[in-house]
């Protein structure tokens, strides 16, 4: 209960020029100017301490998409792509993991299969943020593409957001009721 | 305060203190304005940049996210904040890295004008206009452009705040000069009342001459001091005035009475005087006189003394020594009645100096001639010692300088026992000195003086006093007239040297073949063709009777003899002209000139010298 009272959700509008950017893209890109805004404390790379690992969930093409950034410097590490579709039964210490909608019902199974707990957690699903997730895209009019941020879980999982990334996060009072 | 004076000449010290207070105020107001408005001015400018480039800062850092998820409904929420901030910001603008225009804000009161934002923008930079200022800033994210920010500026404010700042000065300025007049005005009427006062005093005491006037109000203070010092000094000049004014008074009288009484006794010394002067000159006359009528007999008693004594009456030698002794008697009285004659002339003036030309050594040695018979008669030799430098033939009172030449040998022989006198003549420096020499009984010291007193004749107690006690006198007095002065020294026991240097010029021609005698004397004596009368019973009967000073006789005798003898006729007229005038002397001279020898002429000179 306290959960969804302090389910504070922010939503962020970014335009979505249809043609020649796609969606898919902007969320790619998305995905990566997040990192700037975000800290992650020094203990989630304590497994990996010079790759900083991104999984993509129930989205081939987003892993497509995001597959020729790998190896760039993100939070002063080496960036990693992976598709968690096809990945094994292998425990993995992931920093951001991305859920398309596809992966809706797998994702929270997923977790278990992941060290710690210092995890961005995105998607573009509209039940993710009252599914527990940190972060949502949301569509907005005019082709644009804004996201929405879970206060109360963002907080708990010890990630640092900056004061300008909440600032574009447009504010939205949950209904409890529509929590699961 | 050369430059108040400068500044305003010829005022009083009221205007000069007023104008130096409203100087020194208005120029530390300037001063002091001028530096308030500068330091006003350059906050202001400074606060404006300030907070401008604060809240470009701001919302710069505020927008960059908003620029980097392109969000730009963010980002005009972010530069609608500006509308809290100050009015000098009229519009704002937010451009992406690429330069393209992406948010814009325009003030609410501003938004009926059509406010230009250009399209692109790509770099920082600043543009002031005269009402209008626009800057321009990049907004950095890590290092990279992630936009830019466009600040348009509305200036007029700012400007109205620095004119306010301006009239503000300027307003204190001028309410401060004002002030300061007001003050100085005060101060003048308080401090300067009083000086103006004195001064007023002071030209109406000069103007009215009225010493009563005091001047008022004394403050304690310097001016106060000044005040009361010159109302001192005023009683103290009224004061004085008073005392001068009675002494005055008093001076008039006494100087009244003292010329009245010095007038009476200028009339007596007048008087006196007058009878004094008539008392000497009859005096003068009365000696001249009396020395004349009594030279006349003594010349007959000496003439026919002489004539007895001479060889033809039967005459025993008792009766010669009787007659010798009266000889002697009678050539010591003619000698003192000639002492009496020079002095009375000397002392009446009237005796002059004559410029004649002569020979100085035959001179010299007649003079030294006509010494030697008395000192022959003591066995005393007399020496001439003439230095062969002393120019021979000159011009000068020859016989003056006889008659003192004379007067020191006979002085000589006459103290002198033993040893020698010797008469010298040596040049020193222009002038001839004549000296002479004894080897007598001396002068004491204390008696120097006394010797060339009239009258007076030093240790006559114990010597066969001769002479009147004069000569010595006339000779100082003489040599005086010669502008030269009688010195003498000597050793009491050893002797006495008598000298005196005198200018001689020399001849300027030559000497003429009379007497110096006779051509001196112009009008009366000169006759260069005067025939040489041959000498014979004629001549020696003339000299005979010369010889005893009978005028009267002389003068007879020529008028007799000139048809007699006509050869002799002029030779009697000039005696008989000499007679006349009473010229013993010249009648011997004249005589000796043209008929005897030097010898013969020295021999009478020596029967007429001494002294």
């Amino acid at each position: 209960m306290f959960v969804l009272l302090a389910l504070v959700v922010c939503t962020m509008v970014v335009p979505v020029t249809a043609g020649s950017v796609s969606s898919l893209q902007v969320k790619a890109a998305m995905l990566i100017k997040f990192t700037d805004f975000i800290t992650w404390p020094d203990q989630a790379f304590e497994h990996s301490p010079d790759t900083f690992v991104m999984g993509i969930l129930g989205d081939r093409e987003l892993v497509h998409l995001l597959q020729p950034l790998a190896g760039k410097i993100i939070q002063g590490r080496r960036l990693r792509i992976i598709d968690l579709d096809r990945a094994g039964a292998k425990p993995l210490a992931l920093h951001i993991l991305y859920v398309g909608t596809p992966g809706i019902h797998r994702w929270k199974a997923t977790l278990g299969k992941l060290y710690g707990s210092y995890l961005l957690t995105v998607s573009d699903s509209d039940l993710f943020i009252s599914q527990g997730g940190i972060m949502q895209f949301v569509e907005k009019s005019g082709n644009r593409l804004g996201f929405a941020v879970n206060r109360s879980a963002q907080i708990k999982s010890w990630l640092k957001f900056s004061a300008s990334l909440l600032r574009l996060a447009r504010m939205r009072d949950l209904n409890p009721g529509e929590a699961p | 305060m050369n430059l108040i004076n400068r500044l305003i000449p010829g005022r009083s010290i009221q205007a000069k203190l007023a104008g130096a207070i409203i100087v020194i105020t208005a120029s530390c107001l300037t001063f002091a304005c001028t530096t308030f408005w500068l330091n006003n001015r350059r906050i202001t400018r400074k606060n404006f940049d300030k907070i401008v480039s604060g809240v470009m800062e701001m919302i710069s850092i505020n927008s960059i996210a908003s620029l980097y998820f392109e969000d730009s409904d963010a980002a005009r929420e972010i530069l609608l904040s500006l509308k809290a901030g100050s009015d000098l910001i009229e519009g704002a603008a937010l451009y992406q890295a690429d330069g393209h225009l992406f948010a814009t804000y325009v003030r609410p009161e501003n938004r009926s004008e059509d406010l230009f934002f250009p399209g692109l923008v790509r770099s920082e930079g600043k543009m002031v206009e005269k009402s209008r200022a626009i800057i321009t800033r990049e907004v950095r994210f890590k290092g990279a452009t992630v936009g830019y920010l466009l600040f348009r500026m509305d200036m007029t404010g700012y400007h109205r705040q620095l004119a306010w700042y301006s009239v503000q000065a300027l307003v204190i300025a001028i309410l401060s000069v004002l002030l300061g007049i007001f003050i100085s005005l005060y101060l003048k009427r308080q401090l300067l009342g009083p000086v103006s006062h004195l001064v007023d005093t002071v030209k109406q005491i000069s103007r009215e001459k009225e010493f009563s006037i005091r001047a008022r109000g004394a403050s304690n203070d310097e001016i106060g001091d000044l005040i009361n010092g010159f109302n001192e000094m005023i009683g103290e000049i009224q004061k004085r005035d008073h005392e001068l004014e009675r002494q005055r008074v008093g001076l008039e009288d006494q100087v009244s009475t003292r010329t009245r009484d010095l007038t009476g006794a200028n009339r007596e010394l007048k008087r006196l005087n007058l009878e004094l002067s008539r008392a000497n000159s009859a005096k003068s006359d009365f000696l001249s006189r009396m020395s004349h009528e009594l030279k006349t007999p003594l010349n007959g008693i000496i003439g026919y003394t002489k004539l007895l004594m001479k060889g033809d009456s039967d005459l025993g030698d008792m009766e010669t020594e009787r007659l010798s002794v009266v000889l002697q008697c009678g050539e010591h009285l003619l000698l003192m009645i000639n002492d009496i004659l020079d002095f009375s002339k000397i002392e009446a003036g009237k005796f002059e100096i004559k410029n004649i030309p002569f020979d100085l050594a035959p001179f010299v040695r007649t003079t030294a001639e006509m010494a030697r018979s008395k000192a022959r008669e003591k066995g005393l030799p007399i020496v001439i010692d003439m230095d062969q430098g002393v120019s021979s033939r000159v011009t000068g009172d020859y016989q003056r300088i006889r008659q003192v030449l004379l007067n020191l040998l006979s002085n000589a022989v006459k103290f002198t026992d033993q040893g020698k006198i010797v008469l010298g003549v040596m040049p020193v420096g222009n002038r001839i000195r004549f000296s002479v020499t004894d080897t007598g009984i001396g002068i004491p010291e204390k008696d120097m003086k006394a010797i060339f007193k009239a009258f007076a004749q030093v240790g006559s107690v114990c010597r066969k006093s001769e002479g009147t006690g004069l000569g010595l006198a006339i000779s100082l007095h003489l040599v005086g007239l010669m502008d030269a002065r009688l010195c003498v020294e000597s050793v009491v026991g050893k002797g006495s040297r008598f000298w005196f240097d005198i200018v001689l010029p020399p001849q300027a021609q030559a000497p003429h073949l009379l007497a110096p005698d006779l051509v001196a004397s112009p009008g009366d004596l000169f006759l260069p063709s005067l025939p040489t009368p041959p000498p014979g019973p004629v001549m020696a009967t003339l000299r005979a009777r010369t010889d005893m000073g009978d005028i009267a006789g002389i003068r007879c005798w020529c008028g007799e003899n000139m048809e007699n003898y006509p050869e002799y006729s002029a030779f009697f007229a000039l005696t008989e002209k000499l007679a006349r005038e009473f010229k013993i002397n010249d009648i011997n001279r004249l005589i000796s000139v043209t008929t005897g020898t030097a010898t013969e002429m020295e021999q009478h000179e020596n029967h007429i010298g001494g002294g």
